[in-house]
């Protein structure tokens, strides 16, 4: 009996003494960026910036050489701008020397985005693995995406931006034959490994061509085969929005399909037509039929496909941006590249952060 | 983001949702709704008019209740006015798999409509 209750007085008091006694670490989190993901321990300083020297080494032409250096004192961080270019900036504000960074502080440097986080060892050492797993997932969805095209009739560009918790985004575009091109845009409901290997096995499906007994020139007739496939009952209550378009390139003409998606955009001159069909998310609604539709394009025409992520996100003046909002951005600078859009979408950002991933593919057809 | 249990007949359940239904409004409410829409076993009335956005992590939220009902023999009806919500239903086309009503009592005829 006086074991229990050595025991019991043992236990009451070991939250106070572990909570003395506990070892805090510091991580910086890259949320956005070339490296998002990855973590690095603050022990006592990190030097960050574009030299190979550096801890945190980020290569983007907006970070300087020798950028800033976070310092840990007395359990504190503290970040200061080496003389930088472009600024270090913690919340949204620009440091001026150096500044106190509070757990939970974003810390923006050029198109890069670090988090300061403090955890008990055991809590880093956890998170350190599930952001391996994280990585690893988010290198093998950016790996699947082709390159951009650039040919004399026809030219597609692209802007993948994975968010921190990994969602389920994907795009794609293939060639059916010479005359051609078959582009998309997929978004897996969630965050996290499970949906981005999913989308990934949508995505691998399409650009393989693989659906059997589907004509991969008919967009009805894809995402009817898509819903069979990936049903969402046999694929762990997963289910997915997707555009899917055909384009012709001689004949000049879109054939398109789109299930629980945003519309894609198609701009011509200073007109912007919205182009979707209605039907529910694929793999939602077993034996859906599918409709499509068709547009003829104009001699300079730009098509633009995007995921919800790319207008569904807080503004710095905390409002929901709109896709009414991007698609007057895009009239207002129709010519700017998807990257260009992004940077200025991110601009407009609160915190520079967006929601969910930041997927965009536009297709812009030459005289 | 706000959940509130309404009082309704016996075999049915009346949530109303405010606030934003994002990433965040999901977080903060998901157990809850699932708990007192879903686990209840009874077709479910969900209130979105005070809804101020619905984003497509709301959708999903809806969308999984739905289906969870329908397996369990009940069904869900949605009611949402107002341009952004009723936007948001439609490009998401989720009006094509859980109907939508403008008020209570269309939504209380619907679900009385399609009574076995």
């Amino acid at each position: 009996m006086s074991e229990h209750d050595s025991s019991d007085r043992t236990i009451t008091s070991l939250p106070i003494s572990a909570e003395r006694e506990v070892e805090w670490t510091h991580v910086l989190v890259v949320a956005e960026g070339d490296r998002a993901g990855e973590r690095f321990v603050l022990e006592r300083e990190l030097s960050i910036g574009r030299d190979p020297t550096c801890d945190v080494r980020l290569v983007d032409r907006s970070v300087s050489r020798l950028h800033c250096r976070v310092i840990l004192a007395e359990q504190r961080a503290l970040v200061t701008d080496n003389g930088s270019t472009n600024g270090t900036f913690v919340d949204g504000a620009r440091v001026q020397g150096s500044a106190a960074l509070k757990p939970g502080a974003l810390l923006r440097i050029g198109d890069h985005l670090l988090r300061h986080e403090v955890r008990t060892a055991t809590e880093a050492a956890r998170e350190a693995e599930l952001a391996q797993d994280l990585r690893k997932a988010r290198e093998y969805v950016a790996a699947l995406i082709p390159a951009p095209l650039a040919r004399a009739d026809v030219r597609i560009e692209w802007a993948f931006q994975p968010c921190a918790a990994l969602g389920g985004d994907l795009l794609g575009y293939h060639w059916i034959d010479d005359a051609r091109l078959a582009v998309y845009v997929l978004d897996v409901c969630g965050h996290g490994v499970g949906p981005a290997m999913h989308s990934a096995s949508v995505f691998n499906a399409l650009r393989g061509q693989t659906l059997p007994h589907t004509d991969f020139a008919s967009p009805a007739q894809v995402l009817a085969a898509l819903n069979q496939h990936f049903e969402m009952e046999r694929h762990g209550g997963m289910y997915l929005t997707a555009w899917y378009g055909v384009l012709e390139l001689r004949a000049r003409r879109l054939s398109f399909a789109s299930a629980g998606h945003p519309p894609a955009l198609l701009l011509e001159g200073a007109r912007s037509t919205r182009l979707a069909t209605k039907s529910p998310p694929i793999g939602v609604s077993e034996g859906r039929r599918f409709t499509q539709s068709q547009v003829e394009l104009g001699a300079r025409s730009r098509l633009w496909v995007l995921s919800d992520g790319v207008f569904e996100f807080t503004s710095s003046d905390e409002r929901v941006f709109s896709l009414d909002e991007f698609e007057r951005e895009l009239l207002a600078a129709p010519h700017s590249s998807p990257s260009d859009v992004q940077r200025a979408l991110q601009g407009r950002a609160k915190r520079g952060v967006f929601e969910d991933d930041f997927s965009m593919l536009t297709v812009s057809l030459e005289p | 983001m706000n959940l509130r249990v309404l009082e309704a007949p016996p075999t049915q359940v009346h949530v109303a949702l405010d606030g934003r239904l994002d990433t965040a409004g999901v977080d903060a409410i998901e157990v809850k709704f699932n708990a007192a829409v879903v686990a209840r076993r009874k077709d479910a009335v969900v209130d979105l008019s005070a809804l101020e956005f619905l984003s497509s992590m709301g959708v999903r939220m809806l969308l999984l209740a739905a289906k969870a009902l329908e397996r369990a023999g009940q069904r869900m009806v949605l009611v949402a006015r107002g341009p952004v919500i009723s936007a948001a239903l439609q490009h998401s086309a989720i009006d094509e798999l859980i109907p939508v009503a403008q008020d209570l009592e269309q939504a209380r005829s619907i679900l009385a409509a399609e009574q076995p």
